[in-house]
């Protein structure tokens, strides 16, 4: 890839755990790329899959980022049913050419800083291996 | 003074021409209300002597637009149209065509016209490309996207419908006595309900929706009364707009979505995806678990050909991505 790319990553994050965590990220003075445009939601199952190919359309890649599977969902099952969309939204995304991997879910609690920042260098770096997305024009 | 009436062509596939026929005696009342002066299913007029009129009252389109043809079509049409009807769901929203911006029209081309065993084709022409030796017309140019005609031009009547019901159709007529009477209808009107389907259909709906296992329409007996995605069968209901008198359901066949998104909504699949994933084991996710959930959603085969098999075309992802490779099938 030429080094002028830089990958652009629409991040929704939880209201309790994934914007939390990346608070830690920042308290916790952990550098991670400047790649994230942070979107702060209520919970991820308020997130519409609509939403999520709008960020899509206008990033390189999407990051969900909410409360740990099974018990930690604050709505008690909103990281489900953001689970589920996700996995079947990851289906589509494959017919129409796209690959999922840049819908990316995550599960990262308040504390989990440490996480936050690898997620975001790990996904920063595996978006610059994929290049921009491309559709036919 | 009658109506003076042109219909333009997309890409079509009949049924639209089809829908007027089933008017029966009604066709009676267009003949009284409608002059036709272009309409190549029916009058003999070409799209020349469409060109030398100064200005037609209702230009009618039918189908998408799939090649350069179509769009100049289209275009003539709204030049000399006061009112322009985007006539079925593929004017509206591209149709099943819409289908094909899931791959590259070159591969389309190639597929149609060199690999399949039964094409005999030397010289690998493919239409539309090369000018044929010997022959002075030319094929119009295939687009590289299938598209709504909203893509190009401002449509005052939308009539979807796959094809649009005879209820729709007589709508469509009164909205024309009413123009001849010199009422203008309001800008982008709707022949269509603006709720969803299921506030039209009888079937008996649960208070909350929870879907056990998705199941395909020939896997065991489907219930008549109730609700078909209870039953684990995905209808579209939800997402689409009501107004087709739940042609489908009636017939025991769950709704795959012809008459188009609700108002408010960009997007059909993706809004369905959203509805129908949350209503998986609803309730039950923390016991069920991820990596069962993650089965029960894998049984859903092609979330594309279900969920955008009339509206792809207009969706947010409308194109084929080259993410995975050019000649990715899948």
């Amino acid at each position: 890839m030429s080094g002028e790319y830089k990958p652009r990553i629409i991040a929704f994050l939880c209201r309790w755990c994934g914007y939390a965590g990346a608070d830690m990220a920042g308290t916790s003075r952990l550098k991670y790329p400047p790649s994230i445009i942070p979107i702060r939601v209520p919970c991820t199952g308020r997130i519409d899959m609509e939403q999520v190919l709008k960020a899509l359309k206008r990033s390189d890649g999407v990051l969900i980022a909410g409360c740990h599977t099974p018990g930690d969902c604050h709505y008690v099952r909103g990281n489900f049913q953001c689970f589920k969309r996700v996995t079947l939204l990851k289906k589509f995304l494959r017919q129409m050419g796209i690959n999922p991997a840049r819908v990316r879910l995550e599960w990262i609690s308040a504390t989990e800083g440490r996480k936050f920042a690898r997620v975001v260098r790990e996904f920063t770096k595996e978006l610059e291996e994929l290049g921009p997305l491309r559709g036919v024009e | 003074m009658k109506i003076k009436l042109a219909v333009g062509y997309g890409s079509i596939c009949g049924g639209c021409d089809v829908a007027f026929i089933d008017l029966g005696e009604k066709l009676i009342d267009l003949t009284e209300l409608v002059d036709i002066v272009f309409w190549p299913a029916l009058v003999d007029t070409k799209e020349e002597d469409l060109r030398k009129l100064k200005e037609i009252d209702v230009g009618m389109f039918f189908g998408a637009i799939r090649t350069d043809k179509h769009k100049a079509t289209l275009e003539l049409l709204r030049e000399k149209a006061r009112l322009l009807v985007a006539f079925g769901t593929c004017a509206c929203y591209g149709g099943v065509l819409g289908l094909a911006n899931a791959a590259r029209s070159m591969d389309l081309l190639k597929t149609g016209y060199v690999i399949t065993k039964s094409t005999e084709n030397p010289k690998q022409i493919l239409p539309g490309l090369e000018k044929l030796e010997g022959i002075p017309i030319s094929i119009p140019k295939i687009r590289s996207l299938v598209s709504p005609i909203s893509d190009f031009v401002d449509v005052d009547i939308w009539v979807p419908g796959c094809p649009p019901p005879v209820d729709s159709i007589i709508k469509l007529l009164d909205v024309l006595k009413d123009y001849q009477r010199g009422h203008l209808p309001p800008k982008g009107l709707f022949i269509a309900e603006d709720r969803s389907l299921c506030e039209f259909c009888d079937r008996e709906k649960p208070e909350v929706l929870q879907i056990e296992k998705f199941r395909r329409v020939h896997e065991g007996k489907i219930d008549e009364k109730e609700c078909l995605l209870k039953q684990g069968i995905l209808c579209l209901g939800p997402v689409t707009r009501g107004g087709c008198g739940a042609r489908c359901i009636k017939a025991n066949m769950p709704c795959r979505g012809c008459f188009g998104p609700v108002p408010n909504v960009e997007d059909q699949g993706t809004k369905f995806i959203t509805a129908v994933a949350a209503a998986l084991k609803a309730g039950e996710e923390r016991e069920v678990g991820e990596e069962e959930l993650k089965k029960l959603i894998e049984e859903i085969h092609d979330p594309l050909g279900l969920f955008y098999m009339f509206s792809l075309a207009a969706s947010i992802i409308n194109r084929k991505y080259l993410d995975l490779g050019g000649d990715e099938d899948e």
